[in-house]
């Protein structure tokens, strides 16, 4: 089974190392976000959901940062590149985050299984003598 | 590496595939043989369209003794039309925040 990419782009007329400056302060990630910005550093912030993620920096150079994060709740683990290209007016973000669908799969199954699992306490509960 | 999603959209394109998922979501699994009856093609043709739709997480098939029947995999596009859609949506808010940062006056 493939992975699964979500990719956007940003243009802008800053010239590549400002906006790699700009890219890298990553508080435009979240809330209270928190980064060790070398490679295997650590990192975390809240996303506009309130869903509190960890990360950890894989790669930072002069074109951006590449770090793989999750949920802390649970869920499934994907790489995320924030990679700048273009000229001296006009640099463009490249925003690319991969899960793998086996990631994904193992999340949607855990889900199922809780489910399942409160289903059969429920019925357990109705069951037990008052 | 190959967006799944594409393989999904890929599987679609072909009017003949959309008529068989849109069959075994509506009318529950069913044996190549089922299908080849139901459409104006051989079983061997229904077979490669299975194979296609399989190959892009649409179709998932079991074997029930003699036959192998195919159904809608449903939970699993599900799964992953969800996590494009929320995935893609957190971006474009946090590429939001990035421009108001760059260009203040926008």
């Amino acid at each position: 089974m493939s992975d699964l990419v979500v990719r956007r782009t940003l243009e802008t007329d800053l010239s590549p190392e400002a906006l790699v400056r700009e890219v890298l302060v990553l508080d435009w990630l979240g809330d209270d976000v928190v980064v060790d910005l070398r490679p295997g550093g650590l990192g975390s912030l809240v996303d506009d959901e309130g869903v509190f993620r960890r990360l950890q920096v894989e790669r930072v150079d002069a074109t951006g940062v590449t770090f793989r994060w999750w949920p802390e709740s649970g869920g499934p683990v994907s790489a995320v590149q924030l990679t700048v290209t273009g000229n001296s007016d006009d640099a463009r973000l490249t925003v690319t985050e991969v899960v793998p669908a086996r990631h994904l799969d193992a999340t949607a199954k855990a889900r199922r299984w809780e489910r399942r699992l409160q289903a059969l306490a429920d019925r357990c509960a109705a069951l037990a003598p008052v | 590496v190959t967006d799944r999603l594409d393989a999904v959209f890929g599987a679609l394109a072909d009017p003949t595939r959309r008529q068989i998922v849109l069959r075994l979501v509506r009318e529950g699994p069913a044996s190549a043989s089922d299908l080849a009856g139901a459409f104006p093609m051989t079983r061997q043709a229904v077979v490669k369209h299975l194979h296609v739709l399989a190959d892009a997480g649409l179709v998932d098939s079991e074997r029930a003794g003699r036959e192998v029947r195919y159904g809608a995999a449903r939970a699993g596009l599900d799964d992953a039309e969800q996590w494009m859609a929320t995935t893609g949506a957190a971006w474009d808010r946090r590429l939001r925040r990035l421009r108001a940062r760059l260009d203040p006056q926008s």
